[in-house]
């Protein structure tokens, strides 16, 4: 029996997860990363990706859209900005905000919505390549 | 005394008037349900949060990022945060009487408005004061985006030296039946250094990427915060305006109704006696 360990993920918006795990996959600003029990502590910056989370019996993936990462005394909380679980992913819905948010980027005037249209682009990328994993 | 059609026109009138206040009374109350269960919803978010960043903060040196440190005040921005809409009684005029006065005492700085909601954009436009920022008409369709917003044009004016501290002024959602006017410091950020036994952290990437990628959010955050309990203080306010104003109106019927039944019975009295007289002449 693999060691558990306590996880919680949430959003602005709601709570999305809280239980006892064997291992998560996070995608840290600089590269994925993986953390098991017993993990010494650590902060770090999460970029839009692929979260993946394994329980005793089975496994569930989120597109998260940035956040951070925190690990202390066996208990790890994800604060992301966005978190969608794979099944409920709505890929036309994220393919259209792609498009938008490529159109934004490329008409951005200020600094501020360029940095804006880029991490919607990001979040609905992140979306796509979790749906279509 | 008042002609009995014109008392009937004013019953009328102020039952329709009773209808709206009532009707409005009740969309409150359900856009308070909701409200107060978004509020709810972001609460954990946001504490564990300031949990992070206040653990982060009493370890960190205050000077190794601009959103920490504090400066020599010169220009002050203070964000007001009132409703789209009137009728919510007190709701709007607490917060933008509260603005002015930290406007007053702010008086040997320049201050910078940033208003949020279409009231107080209306009421500091219309008064010539200094508004950087003006944002309004979400607070329906209220979600995370709006607070990212304002945040990330705070904290450009505060990066860019527009802005060396920032208020926020808001109605806090106390109880369906109390709203309080509160004021903020949102930058420089204000640490909790009571727990400094904190267990040394690695910081993935760094020490500063993970700050830069976390303060800017706990603005928006707090702002987040902010704005879904204004949202649903605004509710909270119009709720019981429109309570009371149904109250009113109910009352104001009461009393024409007996006025017009008074004139009514005075009327007939008066027809009474007119025949009367009439059968006496005739004997």
């Amino acid at each position: 029996m693999a060691n558990l360990f306590h996880v919680e993920v949430l959003t602005p918006e709601k709570h999305v997860l809280a239980g006892e795990i064997v291992h998560v996959r996070a995608p840290g600003t600089s590269g994925d990363f993986g953390v098991l029990a017993f993990h010494t502590p650590m902060v770090a910056g999460l970029r839009a990706g692929r979260l993946s989370i394994d329980f005793a019996d089975h496994t569930e993936i989120f597109a998260i859209g940035g956040g951070y990462f925190t690990v202390e005394n066996n208990r790890v909380i994800v604060l992301a900005e966005t978190c969608v679980r794979k099944q409920e992913i709505d890929a036309a819905a994220a393919r259209k905000e792609k498009q938008e948010a490529q159109a934004k980027l490329d008409h951005a005037e200020t600094p501020g919505e360029r940095e804006f249209a880029r991490a919607q682009l990001q979040r609905a990328t992140a979306l796509l390549q979790v749906a279509e994993l | 005394m008042a002609g009995l059609k014109q008392i009937k026109r004013r019953i009328a009138s102020v039952k329709s008037t009773q209808q709206v206040t009532r009707v409005m009374k009740m969309v409150a109350a359900a856009k308070l349900r909701r409200a107060q269960e978004a509020m709810i919803n972001a609460r954990p978010y946001s504490l564990m949060l300031r949990g992070a960043i206040r653990d982060l903060a009493a370890h960190v040196d205050r000077t190794h990022h601009p959103l920490l440190e504090v400066r020599e005040v010169d220009h002050v921005g203070i964000v007001v945060v009132t409703g789209d809409r009137g009728l919510a009684g007190a709701f709007n005029v607490n917060i933008l009487k509260r603005a002015q006065h930290i406007m007053r005492e702010n008086a040997q700085h320049q201050v910078h408005l940033v208003t949020v909601g279409k009231k107080g954009m209306e009421f500091f436009t219309r008064r010539n004061a200094d508004v950087t920022g003006r944002l309004s008409g979400f607070f329906n369709h209220l979600d995370f985006s709006h607070a990212t917003h304002i945040g990330d044009l705070i904290t450009a004016h505060y990066l860019g030296s527009t802005m060396d501290r920032v208020y926020v002024v808001y109605n806090e959602f106390k109880s369906a039946l109390q709203q309080n006017v509160v004021v903020e410091q949102l930058l420089p950020i204000v640490p909790d250094e009571s727990d400094k036994s904190r267990a040394d952290y690695i910081f993935e990437p760094s020490e500063m990427e993970v700050l830069d990628a976390i303060l800017p959010k706990y603005v928006n955050v707090q702002l987040w915060r902010i704005l879904l309990e204004s949202f649903a203080a605004e509710m909270a306010a119009r709720m019981t305006a429109m309570e009371n104003a149904t109250k009113n109106a109910g009352e104001l019927i009461d009393s024409l109704s007996l006025k017009y039944n008074k004139v009514r019975q005075a009327d007939i009295t008066g027809q009474i006696l007119e025949i009367v007289a009439g059968a006496e002449g005739l004997k």
